[in-house]
């Protein structure tokens, strides 16, 4: 009986997986998207050596460093181009062997940045770290970090893997619990069919070489339950190194730290507050291959596994990228005949917009998505059955249909009022009301916004996303912060400002008494 | 045929946009290419994919949803009820397109389901300069004044039939359209009103909730109510949306399964008008009629616009408040009063007395669920 009722409730209900075991582990709110047209095939190209890198000297967690290579000098793929010990930073690496030929300032999506430009001489061999140990199980906890820390792995993550170096946002002994994240939430993300399938040994010892490093007190290695055969395997591969497997849904978005640490470990994050601040560093499954890589090939971090998915590909796939190759060489070639695409980097729900091709990818890209811009204006739109429509509601006949959904870049309405409709309280992961923030927000009421927790908002996208009146309400919300830290901030610059003047008069005063006093 | 459609179009707004009178007009002619063809417009910023529910879905699928019961008031009275629902939307049409105008925004699409569910509140009787003014006077008093749809307190609606039961109380309140007979006179839709030729007797009779109301007080025997079975499938006097219960749920749990409803408004206020309705017959008070004052449930529920209000009414979104917890609460609200107006006071139907009353409170239950959950949330934190 429940079984035939089954597919009924979750069409009502919209509760995300039909098989659910009964072991998975879940938050309230959240989405779980359909299947898109564009998601990534299980292959995984060489995206081939591009004649001409451009490297970042921002890259991840940390501030900018100096270059230490001057124009013309000759580089191997592994050489550190820029370094500096002394800021939280970590050193970024060159990723292709040939020769420097400029230095100059670039415009990333998240602002401007000295870049070092490098030709290539199409070699893929690349420089080993020097090790002092044959065996990864020598290894001391302070060669690896060294060793993280040279290779440019400690920038990854949210808020960098913490080293002695000064690489994190915390002190690396304030890591109480690691989470790795293997669950691809996202359309057009990494699956973990082809991240992690025929990586499961490499993924267990690095593993342990975080836990030889961290020491922490539990590691928890957070994956969708969705491909139970992976899971198994995985269950049986790291039972020894007691890390904890928890399956988790696969409504987006489980994978944000926030989320992820309330999941697994029932650690609430507070608003404004991070993941990392409660001891619990949370990094992608991804990291600990670079972790294996670097710790027992000596590889630095000089290529990334990325995913290319979105409709506008011709084969959605995942590729092998060398840090640095600006966007046309990944993108050309591979995007379907005869449209407008537009490059989106990381994710097709907070991710940027890429305008200009030129630019590079960092060490922390996972995803570089095309996504067809959809200008066509079909006829009665909102009439039509939709099969291949996804929606939080159920007024597609795409939600029962097997079909791959629509990914274009659409808005599919026109903007309107707010009706009221609780979709987005719904999906919110926080369990905000994203409606009534960004109406503070409009009404310039950022008090009150303050009150209904708009810090507790993690930017997930969610709430734009499902919004049937198209208001940018994660848009608003993150102009309300801005707004009200603006504001904090000039209060805290006031009252230091007042403060001081005290101070002086103080001063005076005593001065003047000491005076009165001599005479 | 979309090409000349698409050319005829272009023409239009190229004429409206060069002449400087007629620029006024843009929101119409907006609004008529944005009903054939959907928007190009592309996102802006993140994220760049958006869900394809719009807010013209939204209020198309209420449509539907009413369709069942549209269908059926067709059957039963006739051209009437198409006169009715054409001149309602004709009238809150204008007055919509005006406002939009006057304003330079965008016609709103919430205008569709007013223009829809106002005529399935009144009887078929109704002269059509009453439906028109009815709906002018909801349009613009239940929604606009407010600043349009999303910015209402009330369902404009309901504003629209309270303002005609106000005005024309002798033409509302008593909708005995039903003709009395007709069963036995094997009476089947397009007839009666279609020949203009109205029998006195047809006219007489009254709504199952005016005739309980008399039989209560004695003053009406008891064999005048329907039976049962009639008030579920139909065979009941009543407003052009309200004689088929059977329709409405159908439609209404179609809203529902598309969530465009709240599943918890319209349960609550069933719920609760069932449950109390049931307490109080059981054990209330005894009319002189020898009947309970209180009907039972299934009499309460199906008959009047119980169904209608609580599916479509009650539902929707602007009005009603968003938090899941209010939401029971408002719909509690709506089937308590409702059962206390129908059997209490001096008026046979209280639907739309609920439904605005509750309305009303909407905002200050939205408002103590916000204060309960961040107090709360305080506290914790």
């Amino acid at each position: 009986m429940e079984s035939i009722l089954r597919p009924f409730i979750h069409k009502v209900t919209g509760v995300c997986s039909l098989k659910a075991s009964p072991i998975e582990k879940t938050f309230k709110g959240g989405y779980c998207f359909k299947p898109f047209k564009g998601e990534i095939e299980n292959r995984v190209v060489n995206i081939p050596i591009p004649k001409t890198v451009i490297i970042p000297l921002r890259q991840g967690y940390g501030e900018e460093v100096p270059a230490v290579v001057k124009v013309g000098a000759n580089v191997k793929a592994g050489t550190v181009l820029g370094r500096d010990d002394s800021s939280i930073s970590t050193p970024v690496i060159c990723s292709v062997s040939g020769v420097v030929k400029d230095i100059r300032t670039i415009l990333l999506s998240n602002g401007e940045t000295k870049a070092v430009v490098v030709e290539s001489d199409g070699r893929s061999s690349f420089e080993a770290m020097p090790r002092d140990y044959t065996d990864y199980r020598n290894a001391g906890a302070d060669q690896i970090e060294l060793m993280l820390y040279e290779g440019g792995l400690t920038a990854l993550g949210e808020w960098g893997l913490p080293t002695r170096y000064n690489t994190g946002a915390v002190a690396p002994n304030a890591v109480k619990r690691i989470i790795i994240t293997a669950v691809p939430t996202e359309p057009f993300v990494m699956t973990n069919q082809v991240l992690l399938s025929n990586s499961l040994r490499r993924f267990a010892i690095g593993c342990e070489i975080l836990r030889t490093f961290y020491r922490p007190e539990s590691m928890h290695l957070a994956m969708s339950g969705k491909d139970q055969m992976l899971v198994q395997k995985m269950r049986a591969e790291l039972t020894e190194l007691k890390v904890i497997v928890h399956e988790v849904s696969r409504k987006h978005p489980q994978a944000f730290s926030e989320v992820v640490t309330e999941t697994c470990l029932d650690i609430k994050v507070p608003d404004r507050g991070r993941a990392i601040d409660m001891g619990v560093l949370v990094i992608d499954a991804q990291v600990v291959l670079h972790v294996h890589d670097a710790i027992v090939e000596g590889k630095p971090l000089i290529e990334r596994i990325v995913a290319l998915g979105g409709g506008a590909y011709s084969g959605p796939c995942a590729a092998t990228v060398r840090i640095g190759t600006m966007i046309k060489d990944i993108v050309d070639g591979s995007i379907r005949e005869g449209i407008e695409p537009r490059i989106v980097l990381n994710s097709s729900l907070t991710g940027p917009k890429i305008i200009d091709h030129s630019v590079p990818v960092d060490r922390t890209v996972y995803a570089v998505i095309a996504l067809e811009e959809f200008r066509e204006r079909p006829f009665m739109h909102f009439v039509r059955p939709g099969a291949d429509y996804d929606s939080n509601s159920n007024s597609f006949l795409g939600r029962i249909t097997g079909l791959f959904k629509r990914s274009d870049t659409n808005l599919g309405g026109e903007l309107r009022a707010c009706i009221s409709c609780g979709y987005c309280e719904e999906v919110c992961p926080r369990d905000l009301m994203p409606h009534y923030l960004s109406k503070c927000i409009n009404a310039d009421f950022p008090e009150e916004a303050e009150t209904v927790r708009i810090f507790g908002c993690i930017e997930c996208g969610l709430c734009s996303y499902v919004c049937p009146s198209k208001i940018p309400l994660m848009d608003d919300i993150i102009k309300g912060k801005r707004i009200i830290i603006a504001e904090e901030e000039e209060f805290r610059k006031r009252v230091e400002a007042a403060e001081e003047e005290r101070k002086l008069s103080e001063k005076e005063e005593s001065a003047e008494e000491n005076e009165t006093e001599n005479a | 045929m979309l090409r000349i459609l698409r050319i005829l179009l272009d023409k239009a707004h190229e004429v409206i946009e060069g002449n400087e009178r007629l620029r006024r007009i843009v929101p119409l002619i907006n609004a008529t290419d944005a009903f054939f063809f959907g928007p190009s417009e592309v996102t802006e910023s993140a994220p760049h994919i958006r869900d394809r529910m719009d807010v013209k879905r939204y209020m198309t699928l209420v449509i539907i949803g009413l369709m069942p019961a549209v269908v059926l008031s067709l059957h039963f009275f006739g051209w009437v009820a198409l006169r009715t629902i054409i001149v309602s939307y004709i009238f809150g049409g204008t007055v919509e397109v005006i406002f939009a105008c006057v304003r330079r925004e965008p016609i709103n699409e919430g205008f569709l389901v007013t223009g829809m569910l106002f005529p399935l509140t009144l009887p078929a009787t109704t002269p059509w300069w009453v439906v028109a003014f009815g709906i002018v006077a909801g349009v613009t008093l239940g929604k606009e004044i407010f600043g349009g749809t999303g910015k209402n307190f009330f369902n404009p609606a309901l504003i629209g039939r309270l303002t005609i039961f106000l005005t024309f109380p002798l033409l509302v309140a008593q909708p005995d359209v039903w003709p009395h007979n007709a069963a036995e006179q094997g009476y089947s839709g397009f007839s009666t009103y279609e020949t203009g030729r109205i029998s006195v007797d047809t006219y007489t009779g009254a709504t199952p909730l005016t005739a309980r109301k008399n039989v209560v007080r004695g003053e009406l025997d008891e064999d005048v109510l329907p039976a049962k079975r009639d008030l579920f499938l139909g065979r009941i006097r009543g407003s052009l949306g309200e004689p088929c219960s059977l329709a409405l749920i159908l439609g209404g749990l179609f809203i529902i399964l598309v969530r465009v409803a709240s599943w918890r408004i319209v349960l609550s206020c069933i719920l609760t008008g069932g449950v109390f309705t049931l307490i109080m017959n059981r054990f209330g008070p005894i009319g002189e009629g020898g009947l309970p004052v209180f009907a039972d449930p299934v009499y309460t529920l199906f008959s009047g616009g119980y169904m209608l209000g609580a599916f479509f009414m009650a539902t929707d979104p602007v009005s009603a408040p968003i938090n899941k917890g209010a939401k029971w609460f408002y719909g509690a609200l709506i089937g308590f009063s409702t059962v206390i107006i129908r059997s209490i006071a001096g008026f046979p139907e209280g639907m739309m007395f609920s439904i605005l009353l509750a309305n009303i409170f909407s905002p200050l239950m939205e408002q103590i669920a916000t204060g309960i959950r961040y107090r709360r949330e305080a506290v914790r934190a």
